[in-house]
This record gives C-alpha cells, structure tokens and sequence, in this order.
C-alpha cells in the first residue's frame, strides 16, 4: 500500500484497525483534493513505483493561515517515525522560492529550527530543508504549483493542466491570454480525465515537480 | 485554575520500566493502544497518594491492595504483591517521582523488602539540615506511618514520631491534594452503595443533589425531579424519582447511573486531583457530553485537575472543546509502550487534536507516525 489517502478518515481508519497499515514513512499535505486526486492519478498513469509508505493528507479543513504550516508544526511536534514531510502548494501570486520561503518563515516563527531552503535538482519549483527537531530531522520537501510565465492573475495546479492541454494540443497557446484564470480553462473536474487520456511524456513534463517531490520522498 | 501536579516520572511499576509524563494541564487525557500504560499511569499517581494514606476511605482498603485486585491479581500485598513491580523483579525499587508548582518535588519508592507495604519518600534535600539533628544516616519516610527507614530498609525508626508537620510545611498544599486523590473506575462505578453510604451525605448536607438531577435531566433527557433513598429489602437504596415513578440508581440504564455515581463522587472534592478511567464506557455521545461537561465545570469551580484515560475519540474531543469554552488548560497525551517497557509519551495541545483530525489522521492511531 504505497500511498493512503488521509481524507476522509475512513480511508485510513481500516488499513490502520486491520493492521495492514502500521507505519507512513511521509506525508505529502496537499493544498485541496484536487491535489491529492492529481498525485494518485499521476502515479497510476506513469506506473510509479513507490517503495514506501505516502500518506495523502489534504489540508483544506485547517482555517488556520497559512493552513500548511499548522500542519507542518503538528506533524513534526508528534512524529517519531515519519522522515520527511512533503507539502504540494499553489504559488499564488508569488515566485516559487518566495512561496516555498513564506512556510519556511512561518516554521521559524513558530520556533521551529529549518535550515535554508535548498533547490532540488531537475525542478526550479521542488525545495528542500530539514527541520531540526530533539528527536531526529526531519525532511521537508515543498514543491509549488503554478507556472508563472503564465499571465493568469493566480498560479495554482491547474496551470499544469493548462499546460498539459497546450502539449495535447487540445488548446491553442493564445487561450491561456484570454483568461483570468486556470480554472476557467480546465474545470476543475476534468483535470483528471485529461490526465487519464494524455501521453506519459507530457504528463512528465506538465506534471514535473509533482514527479520530483515523489522522487525526493522516495529516495 | 489551581495547578499542583506537573510532571509524573515512573520506574518500574507494573509494565512501565520507564515513564516520563511533564508539563500536566488542569485536564490530562491519556489515549493509545491497549497495554500503552495509560492506566498505569493512573495507578501510579494513586498510588502515590498512599504516602499520605494508605487506605482508600471511599473503598475502604488499602490502595496498594486494591490496585493488585482491580486486575483480577488475587489475594492482597502478601500474596500478590510482586505484580506491582516491572516484570515482578522486586530487586528493585519502584520509583514514582511526582513534581508540583513551586519545583517541589516529591520521589515515592516500593521497596520489596518492606512487608508492610508502605509507600516511602526519599527525603528532600531542602530538609536535611533540619532532619540530621534528630534523624541522622535514615533516608526514606513513611508519612502515613510517620516513620523513617535506614538504607534499603535495613531498619525503620518507631511510628508517629512526629515528623509529619515538617513534611506537611515543606509540601504545602500538594499534601492535602495528594491526599484526597480519587480514583473513579468500572470497579467503584459497579458499587452504587459505596456512593450511597460514603459520599450521597456529604452530597444531601449541601444539597449538592440539585446539581445532579438538573445534569441529569437536561443531559439524558429524563423527567428526573429529585433523588432520594427507597427502602427495599430492609435497606435503603438511591434512587431517581421521575415524574411517575420512582426508580432505583441500580435499576438505571448503565449510562444515567454512571453519570450520577460519576458526579455524585467528584461533587464534594476540592483542590485535588480525580482519576477517571474510560467514562465513555456505556455513554452514548450525547450523554458522554453532559457528563464532561458536568465535570470540567466542577473541576474549575472547585480547582480539581483531572487525569483521564479513554479509547475513545469523541471524549478527547468533547474535553478539549470544552475546555475551550470554559477557560481551563487541557492537553491528550499519546503513550506507546516499547517491548521493553519504556513509554513514550507525545503530548497533544487542542491545536494539534485539531489539526491531525483535519488531516485525517486519528490521535489515538499516532503509532503509525
């Protein structure tokens, strides 16, 4: 069972009760469902191997803001066995590192130890740190969704679909000028099935900080 | 909100080879598996209470007894005693080391050798200059027996020398709160006369029943107008009257009864602490509400700090929403017991209950993480 969706707590509850699920090894905290649907879509099309145990968790119940970072502070205040923490964010209206930076300000405000963000390889949107805790560090990879040379007004998972659908050639380049936003593109219920029904390659590129933060969780 | 306990330190009691519980609340839950230490936990602070008094007033035995027989152990101290020591190595010393407000510090041993059975303390190091006048090379205290013990208990000094006033002044109010420690489990709950003949007077003599009846009514949705004893079998019993009728606190649905004998016990304490094991047993969730509710408001107005254990999840969070809503501290403290006995406890503020919930991830299943 390489990955357990967190939300609803059913999904979880009976792997845990029936003892087939006994330790995570990481937690990706996604933004909403539609990131956690995405992760679990991408991994079956491209027939990723997972070779630990990932819990999905979507975070869009935490009110708090910034809701990662409460998620974030409890995790690492109560894991004892989890080695990395990965986080699946929309950029927003920022760059990517500010992005990644703004979780990582919000860590150490809360009195948290993070070293400083380090770029991964072969992703200007995957980040890495470690958070020092008593016990052990933790590692946490932040990857950040969005593509900013886009002129929408917000950059969100849904530019990847965008993108996705202009390497398809389902949609000429001069739509994404005549929207505001993604969303008014993609709907937000067909991101899925445009994934089901792409070429691996251009999911690969499309989707590729999503396959990098599962390469950093994974290895 | 009078805090007095902070931290509880355990060795070798039971299946705890090492414990360390710190920074308690006003409330305390304790959740994890079965066998994680939980109720341990809470025979341990009893247990402690044994210093001051070895017999449990309300169930009318000694404590250190009543903890072997409450798990089934037969026989008291004299046959079965080695059940209180971790893997019944009575070699060594059970260590309980309880810290109150104030950095004063209390460390309680069972010590094999003692056939009596008492609960001894170290001595303070704040007291030695005072004690080495009259109590020189003697190193442990009985505070109920007030007596002193050489090394290894070697020899005890004679009884009620009178040594208990400068104890009772070093600790303070952390005496009078040890004391009046109140362990509430199945075992009490099964035993409606216990409550009828030792608590129901204080109750009736500050007509503390109102409280009850009223919880009772609004909480469970019954008719209730008063309660009262009903003579039947030549005995008097506790019973709920109704709008109707009249029905005996035994003849009850499990539930309503537990919530009275529960509220019915806490009612008259003040200023110290109440043990409560798993008071979700029988409780529907709406009555599960009523009665935390019941009883986080009695443990502020009369400065109880409570220390429950529970499997269940709706208790956690109805005592930590609770709390929100009447002003009091409350933390859930995750144990997970290692094969070799150590205890490891994770301590969980509201925030965190909160945030791990949204996330889907259950606090009582935290061994996954």
């Amino acid at each position: 069972m390489p990955i357990v969706q967190l939300r609803p707590p059913e999904e979880s509850f009976d792997e845990i009760i029936f003892g087939k699920l006994v330790k995570l090894d990481a937690i990706i905290l996604c933004e909403g469902k539609t990131e956690v649907e995405t992760v679990k879509q991408i991994i079956e099309k491209l027939s990723i191997e997972i070779p630990i145990t990932i819990g999905l968790a979507d975070c869009k119940g935490i009110t708090r803001v910034p809701r990662e970072t409460w998620a974030i502070a409890a995790l690492v205040k109560v894991a004892r066995k989890l080695k990395n923490i990965g986080v699946l964010v929309d950029a927003e209206n920022q760059n990517y590192i500010d992005r990644a930076k703004s979780i990582i300000d919000s860590l150490r405000a809360k009195e948290f130890k993070v070293e400083d963000l380090k770029p991964v390889k072969n992703s200007q949107q995957v980040f890495e740190t470690i958070i020092c805790t008593d016990r052990k560090p933790i590692t946490l990879t932040i990857a950040v969704s969005g593509i900013t040379q886009y002129s929408f007004k917000k950059h969100t998972i849904e530019n990847h679909t965008v993108k996705l659908m202009l390497l398809e050639g389902k949609i000429e380049k001069n739509t994404i000028s005549k929207h505001e936003a993604a969303e008014e593109i993609v709907g937000r219920e067909k991101t899925l099935e445009i994934i089901k029904q792409a070429n691996r390659e251009n999911i690969k590129k499309a989707y590729n900080h999503i396959i990098q933060i599962l390469k950093q969780l994974t290895t | 909100m009078l805090l007095v306990l902070k931290s509880v330190s355990i060795k070798g009691f039971r299946g705890i080879k090492e414990c360390a519980i710190e920074d308690f609340s006003d409330v305390n839950i304790f959740i994890g598996r079965n066998g994680a230490g939980k109720s341990t936990v809470l025979e341990a602070i009893y247990a402690s209470s044994a210093w001051l008094n070895a017999v449990d007033e309300l169930r009318n035995r000694r404590k250190l007894d009543y903890i072997i027989e409450r798990r089934a152990g037969r026989g008291g101290w004299g046959s079965s005693r080695n059940i209180l020591w971790y893997l019944m190595d009575v070699e060594k010393d059970v260590e309980i080391k309880l810290s109150f407000a104030r950095k004063k510090e209390l460390r309680l041993k069972l010590i094999s050798k003692d056939f009596e059975g008492n609960v001894w303390s170290t001595l303070p190091a704040d007291l030695h200059y005072e004690l080495e006048k009259h109590w020189r090379g003697y190193v442990f205290y009985s505070y109920f027996k007030d007596k002193f013990g050489l090394p290894k208990l070697h020899s005890t000094s004679k009884e009620n020398i009178g040594a208990k006033e400068l104890f009772a002044k070093y600790y303070g109010d952390a005496i009078k709160f040890l004391e009046n420690i109140t362990f509430i489990d199945s075992w009490l709950l099964s035993k409606p006369d216990i409550v009828e003949r030792k608590v129901w007077p204080k109750i009736l003599a500050k007509r503390l029943d109102k409280l009850i009846v009223k919880s009772i009514r609004e909480g469970y949705r019954i008719d209730a107008e008063g309660l009262t004893y009903m003579p039947i079998g030549g005995v008097h019993v506790l019973a709920l009257q109704l709008s109707k009728t009249t029905v005996r606190v035994d003849d009850l649905g499990d539930g309503v009864k537990n919530a009275i004998l529960v509220s019915a016990t806490i009612l008259p304490l003040e200023k110290t602490a109440v043990l409560i094991e798993d008071p979700e047993i029988h409780q529907h969730p709406g009555g599960l509400a009523t009665l935390m509710d019941f009883t986080m408001r009695i443990a502020k107005k009369k400065h109880l700090q409570l220390f429950i254990s529970t499997h269940s999840i709706e208790l956690v969070r109805i005592v930590n929403k609770l709390c929100s809503e009447i002003g009091l501290e409350c933390k859930t403290f995750f144990l997970e017991r290692s094969s070799d006995g150590i205890v490891d406890v994770r301590t969980l503020e509201k925030v965190d209950v909160d945030t791990l919930l949204k996330l889907g991830l259950d606090p009582r299943l935290l061994h996954i993480i």
